[in-house]
């Protein structure tokens, strides 16, 4: 392909596989230029919005409707990325007290899915809701546990196998000291403190590394590492439909890590960039994740707020907002595993009667109209077209829900 | 005591022959041994959380129980009568109480495993997949006795739950997992698919997600139509499910293994088992849709004359503490009771009673290894050689009659 002038259909690839979804609007605007100024464009989109703040005091589906809300509104790129993420790091919500905290981990990863990997996990392991869900709160150097290690280790950075006993421990004992003091109003989000008297400042040895690190510089040590990028990386190509990378595009996005301490941005760009991602075979061979379903959804159809009842289609088809399977020890599922038990593609297939969709026939050409507007994968389009001849006054509304719950939809 | 049922003389007799019961032919084992072998089924029953065995089958003859249980313990003359005398059954498993009488269940007490795991996703993973190693199978107990029938095109096992659990999962994909059987039914599906063009493509994987739901939707529809729905059962999810499960059962349906699920973690006010708070509460709410249900499905079964050919169990991810906590509920323990019913099953109360005084950080001791009950189910039910998929050998829990 030429990276210098996109067509409409490879800036339509570009965006269900870097957003939720490809939006009319947003193809007619980028088509014709080069591949690079259009990621310029979307990396660099305005992410302060007229958004309303996340308020402590929300119920846990009050927070799933507001993050609901934040991706619906909110840059693609950035906000899918924030999604990837959580699902990468893993979440649970069940020890977050209040559970609007959770939107304080949902920013932190935002605003962090532009920077450097290494530095959002510097962050995120002392984000409040995140530490009620690792354990770090309360650990200190008279009970030192490893579990908030293991997770730095195993989840978030090197992985199983690639750590020595000694590197958990010392990791262990550096994030000692941290603390959520308790809320003196149920619906407040403690901020954490460090008390030096609990931590163990003594000297430790990470991946070879010595000093007497804390808690930020020796997760920072961990988080740098090759391996780290590598599985990172792997699990951002797989984000982006490239699931069997050959070896030199790995080779590519390791410079890419090493050179730039793990930009996000710039190792995503490196993946979009390469053939593997456009080539031909791999087109609509992504199974999209419910969210990216609804979300995109509601992007292609222009609605501004979310409807009621998709946090719980969203709980119906395997993807509750935040947690991840395994009380947050895994990520979501993957590909054919969304569709596993065929029980989930029946609620899939619901989408339609939660969204508002025009019930009188605008064209002779609704078909179409709603063909492009949509983006299915092809092969919709001759039933559609009979659809049409029968002809009645909700010809339109029916054309559209038979695309939105239909199998073409459910790919990217 | 109190006879809930108020048939005393019917209860009496049960209560005199009850030490004898191993050893009787019951009614229902009659029919067993007329049904056919090889379309034995298996019903799971899990009861959401981690049920607490002591407030079922309660001992009102020791003191310790009502010395740890100040708020929470039932008393004596509360409870139902049991033929052992130093035991009561819990006034909320009346309706369990009528089918134990009738010879057409029982309870197993005194059911763990060693080094037992107290977080709740450990838990429901060893009892989901019998294996209590770290390194665990991807298949679930029931689901490795799947891959192992012989037609390779039929559905064999249904979950009607919503959380896609490991008990069924198979290598060969026969399970299928109904969350809300009516929303699969109303499920629109495409006609006209090019689905032959597509194979090995994502839109095929799609597609045959699809046709695995048109057939089980069909299978439910056949089923439906087959039973007439003739029999009330208890209102609610539970309820629903056994009622399907029957349906299923009635219609000769393939799927010789069924999971569902009693009590739930969401949304917050539901009752699970997890009875950390308020549990005579919810043991109010959540037993008598276990007793009342397999009461209605009992029945619903022997009209049909499949009840013979029918093994219930209950599995629940571990009992809970011996002494209550603060909250008028009891904490995660070890040890705890299996509830069983069918049609040749050893009925009434079976195993060691549990001992207050052999715990373990404050949970019950197990005196039998779950993987026993499984390993019965498979050679004495299902008649296949248990050591394969349990991995080794273990001596049968007796929850059979001796002549299933």
């Amino acid at each position: 392909m030429s990276l210098a002038a996109l067509t409409p259909a490879e800036v339509r690839h570009l965006l269900r596989r870097c957003s939720f979804a490809a939006v009319a609007e947003q193809v007619e605007r980028l088509q014709g230029r080069p591949l690079d100024a259009v990621l310029d464009e979307l990396l660099h989109e305005d992410a302060s919005g007229s958004f309303r703040a996340a308020d402590p005091a929300m119920s846990h589906r009050e927070v799933q409707q507001w993050w609901l809300q934040r991706m619906l509104e909110g840059p693609g790129i950035r906000e899918t990325l924030a999604l990837f993420l959580n699902s990468y790091l893993g979440c649970a919500s069940a020890p977050v007290q209040p559970p609007g905290a959770l939107a304080g981990r949902v920013q932190t990863l935002r605003l962090c899915s532009l920077d450097s990997f290494p530095r959002l996990l510097q962050r995120l392991v002392l984000d409040p809701a995140t530490m009620m869900q690792t354990g770090i709160d309360g650990h200190d150097r008279e009970r030192v546990s490893d579990r908030p290690a293991k997770i730095v280790l195993e989840r978030w950075t090197v992985g199983m196998g690639g750590f020595s006993g000694q590197d958990l421990e010392d990791l262990s004992r550096a994030m000692t000291g941290w603390k959520v003091p308790p809320r003196s109003l149920p619906s407040q989000v403690s901020l954490p403190y460090f008390d030096a008297k609990r931590h163990d400042a003594g000297g430790k040895t990470l991946f070879g590394e010595s000093g007497t690190f804390d808690c930020a510089a020796a997760v920072l040590i961990a988080a740098r590492r090759p391996q780290t990028g590598e599985r990172f990386s792997r699990a951002l190509l797989e984000e982006l439909g490239v699931f069997d990378p050959p070896g030199a595009l790995l080779g590519d996005l390791a410079r890419v890590w090493r050179d730039t301490e793990g930009s996000i941005p710039t190792l995503l760009r490196a993946a979009v960039r390469s053939d593997a991602f456009w080539s031909p075979a791999a087109r609509w061979q992504v199974i999209k994740s419910p969210v990216r379903v609804a979300v995109g959804a509601c992007r292609q159809l222009g609605l501004t707020s979310a409807p009621e009842g998709l946090v719980d289609w969203l709980v119906a088809t395997g993807q509750p907002l935040f947690d991840t399977p395994g009380n947050g020890e895994r990520p979501w599922p993957r590909g054919a595993q969304w569709l596993d038990p065929p029980d989930r593609l029946a609620r899939r297939y619901r989408l339609s009667r939660l969204l508002p969709l025009p019930g009188t026939l605008l064209s002779d050409s609704a078909a179409d109209d709603w063909l492009a507007r949509l983006d299915p994968a092809p092969g919709l389009e001759p039933g559609l077209r009979r659809e049409r001849r029968r002809g009645s006054a909700d010809a339109a509304g029916r054309i559209a829900a038979r695309i939105l719950d239909s199998a073409q939809y459910q790919l990217a | 005591m109190t006879n809930i049922d108020g048939d005393r003389r019917r209860f009496l007799g049960w209560c005199s022959l009850a030490p004898l019961m191993p050893t009787l032919l019951s009614r229902a084992a009659l029919a067993a041994s007329t049904a056919r072998e090889h379309d034995r089924v298996v019903v799971v029953i899990r009861l959401m959380g981690g049920n607490d065995g002591l407030n079922a089958v309660v001992p009102i003859r020791d003191d310790r129980y009502y010395r740890l249980r100040p708020t929470i313990a039932i008393a004596a003359r509360d409870t139902l009568r049991l033929p052992t005398g130093d035991r009561g059954l819990s006034p909320d498993l009346a309706a369990w109480h009528d089918l134990m009488e009738d010879g057409h269940a029982g309870i197993l007490q005194g059911v763990g495993y060693p080094q037992p795991s107290r977080s709740h996703s450990r838990a429901t993973e060893i009892w989901e997949t019998g294996d209590p190693r770290e390194a665990l199978p991807a298949t679930g107990w029931l689901g490795r006795y799947i891959d192992a029938l012989r037609d390779p095109a039929a559905v064999e096992a249904i979950q009607f739950a919503d959380n896609p659990g490991r008990m069924l999962a198979s290598a060969s994909g026969r399970d299928r997992l109904v969350g809300d059987p009516e929303l699969l039914l109303a499920a629109p599906l495409q006609a006209g698919l090019p689905g032959a063009a597509a194979t090995g493509s994502a839109l095929g994987t799609v597609l045959a997600s699809q046709r695995r739901l048109a057939e089980t939707a069909a299978q439910l529809r056949r089923a439906r139509r087959a039973s007439g729905r003739r029999h009330p059962y208890p209102a609610g999810a539970f309820g629903a499910a056994l009622r399907w499960t029957a349906d299923l059962i009635e219609a000769q349906a393939s799927p010789r293994c069924f999971h569902l699920a009693l009590g739930a973690f969401e949304p917050a006010d539901a009752p699970s088992f997890d009875t950390h708070v308020d549990e005579r509460e919810k043991h109010a709410r959540l037993y008598p849709q276990l007793g009342a249900g397999l009461r209605a499905f009992t029945r619903q079964l022997r009209r049909s004359g499949d009840f013979g050919r029918v093994l219930v169990i209950t599995v629940s991810d571990f009992g809970r503490q011996v002494a209550e906590n603060r909250t008028r509920g009891t904490d995660h323990g070890d040890a705890g009771l299996l509830f069983y019913a069918g049609g040749g099953i050893a009925p009434g109360l079976t195993g060691t009673p549990a001992d207050l005084g052999r715990t373990t950080d404050g949970g019950l001791d197990h005196s039998v290894d779950f993987r026993g009950v499984y390993a019965e189910i498979f050679g004495r039910w299902l008649g296949v050689d248990p050591e394969p998929l349990l991995g080794g050998a273990f001596a049968h829990a007796g929850i059979l009659h001796a002549r299933a």
